[in-house]
């Protein structure tokens, strides 16, 4: 990880008017790690289209809660976490030559730590849940989510394949994750 | 409020989802982004997309792993269960002798149990054994082989194997030439194509249903017989009839729950195959009373070889692998092991006991299907299944009484088996 990279960006605008004068505890520190800190994980990799680079870029964000999290205020902290760390995520793209080699990559890449048991666990019943959740979808639907983000072909491609068109796939990928959301949401 | 947060819910998610899959377009990756400077519903909605697409993208590979999973534990276990039915047959042709074939097979598409001569329960249980493998051999090799050829292309091979078969015993028994004859061949049709047709339903039932729902179903066979007979050839529907009737009934019905969600269409194959089935056994038990075993399966092999072949795709021979070897064996020779060892059977044990037994396909196949192929075990399916049974033993229980009252000889009555 490349702690230096942290202290480079900058805040600008968005910075908090409200500064009081002492650092967060690290207990806070960690409470909000633990309570947005996957969020913010997958919101980077989901602008960064990496997961290491998502992994460092929450780590630098975290550096930043450290430093300057105390001008923000508590109850907004969590749109402060993730304003930071876009900001982070548009500063690497810039400065680390990301460039088209990332846009390459796919976005749900694994993380680069293996998961532990727990996690993996956790991470069974979700898969179980999804793949309910699959199923339910219509045939149609199933397909092009299965055709888009298993076989990751561009959503250009899915529609001449089907020789449907491509807003058809569009609506019908856009009906899908509605449904997957909403039967998500509903699992206890 | 922006205009991203304006938008449908449905769309902001789709957004988000286009976003991180990197197919904006350049405008609308500006906007997007300008709007992540913002809005933390665009952000949120980019960390729920990550997430979903992770999660499907996970299940999907699991999906596959599980198919390649079972695809291989499915090869390796054709592999141990077609090791198994060879040991089955091995000890069966060396309790009975060779020669018992054509009479088996006699008795048994003619649905004419052979008069259990000497009951030993032991040897009962040996032929049963090898009649149960050979049943799960038959439908684990139509699964192993239904990714690779169609329904009618497994049948090519089952009509072929058995060509080579009895050909092989007719070279070892030149004296079985003799019976062959071009003689009642439009009930030789008749039983060749319903047989066909049984056969063509029951393996496409095998790759659509679960096993058990499958072998449950073949139980209706002699109600169907029962059914047929009345109707076509003139025999009296007495009390004992009708009950095993309505008990069968009963039991298709349990199994199948029309009008319920269960209810599975591809079921009605399979009743139909059992009718096919109930209808090449009685025309069957006509021929035999003029033509040889080995004339009628001989006519039936070479009647439904080009039948098969129709349905078939010329080259399918060059989509089969080493690997496969074994499931092809299954196919080609199960259905004349089933024959062998449940007539056999019949010979240490009447019906009253041999059906009962047979009745043990039911489980067991659900037990496979269960461990290796994530089967539900249906409650419904052994309910109908005993329901059919009852019937089926009902029946032969108030016919041998009837016999033996009539003859006064111990009789085990005439019993259509399940075929495979």
């Amino acid at each position: 990880m490349p702690p230096a990279a942290a202290g480079s960006a900058t805040l600008s605008s968005t910075e908090e008017p409200h500064a009081p004068s002492e650092q967060l505890s690290s207990e806070v520190v960690a409470s909000l790690y633990a309570e947005h800190g996957e969020e913010l994980r997958r919101f980077l990799q989901g602008v960064l289209r990496d997961s290491s680079l998502a992994a460092d870029c929450l780590q630098a964000t975290f550096t930043k809660l450290v430093q300057r999290g105390h001008e923000s205020r508590e109850e907004t902290r969590k749109a402060w976490l993730f304003r930071v760390a876009f900001h982070e995520a548009m500063a690497f793209r810039r400065r680390a030559a990301v460039g088209e080699k990332v846009f390459r990559q796919v976005a749900w890449q694994g993380t680069a730590a293996p998961p532990s048991v727990e996690e993996r666990a956790i991470g069974l019943e979700a898969v179980d849940a999804v793949k309910a959740a699959l199923e339910e979808l219509r045939p149609e639907e199933r397909e092009i989510v299965r055709m888009r983000i298993y076989e990751e072909k561009t959503f250009a491609v899915i529609a001449a394949e089907l020789k449907i068109p491509l807003g058809t796939a569009l609506g019908r990928m856009r009906t899908a994750l509605m449904k997957l959301r909403t039967k998500l949401e509903d699992k206890p | 409020v922006s205009e991203f947060e304006k938008q449908s819910a449905a769309d902001r998610e789709l957004l988000a989802f286009r976003y991180i899959a990197g197919e904006l377009t350049g405008e609308e990756l500006a906007s997007f982004e300008a709007e992540l400077e913002t809005s933390q519903i665009a952000r949120e909605a980019v960390a729920r997309a990550v997430d979903l697409s992770q999660a499907i993208a996970i299940a999907e590979s699991h999906q596959v792993e599980l198919v390649e999973a079972v695809s291989r534990t499915a090869s390796r276990k054709s592999w141990i269960y077609g090791i198994g039915w060879i040991g089955a047959g091995a000890v069966a042709a060396s309790v009975a002798g060779a020669d018992a074939i054509p009479q088996a097979a006699a008795s048994r598409e003619s649905g004419t149990s052979v008069q259990a001569a000497s009951p030993n329960l032991l040897k009962l249980a040996l032929w049963m054994s090898g009649t149960l493998t050979a049943f799960i051999v038959a439908a684990l090799s139509v699964r192993a082989l239904q990714n690779t050829i169609n329904a009618f292309e497994m049948m090519t091979i089952r009509s072929a194997g058995g060509l080579l078969i009895l050909c092989a015993l007719g070279a070892l028994r030149p004296s079985l030439w003799s019976g062959v004859r071009c003689h009642r061949m439009g009930l030789q049709g008749l039983r060749n194509v319903a047989h066909f047709g049984s056969q063509i339903c029951w393996t496409v039932a095998i790759t659509l249903l679960p096993f058990a729902t499958v072998f449950a179903l073949e139980f209706t066979i002699p109600a169907w017989v029962t059914l047929l007979a009345v109707l076509f050839l003139g025999e009296r529907m007495n009390a004992s009839r009708a009950l095993a009737l309505a008990l069968c009934v009963a039991g298709v019905v349990v199994i199948l729950r029309p009008g319920h969600e269960a209810f599975q269409p591809a079921a009605l194959i399979m009743l139909a195959g059992a009718l096919l089935f109930a209808i090449a056994a009685i025309a069957t038990k006509k021929l035999i009373t003029t033509e040889t075993t080995f004339s009628i399966m001989l006519w039936m092999n070479l009647m439904q070889l080009p039948l098969n072949f129709a349905g078939s795709d010329p080259a399918f021979i060059f989509r089969i692998d080493a690997s496969l070897a074994l499931p092809l064996i299954g196919i080609a020779s199960a259905g004349l092991v089933i024959h062998y060892c449940l007539a056999n059977a019949f010979r240490y044990g009447d019906a009253m006991v041999v059906i009962p037994m047979d009745f043990l396909r039911v489980p067991l196949i659900a037990l496979i299907g269960w461990m290796f192929y994530g089967e539900h075990i249906d409650v419904f399916v052994f309910g109908g299944a005993g329901l059919i049974v009852a019937g089926v033993l009902w029946n032969l229980r108030a016919e041998a009484r009837r016999s033996q009252t009539l003859t006064d000889a111990p009789a085990a009555r005439p019993a259509i088996q399940p075929a495979e």
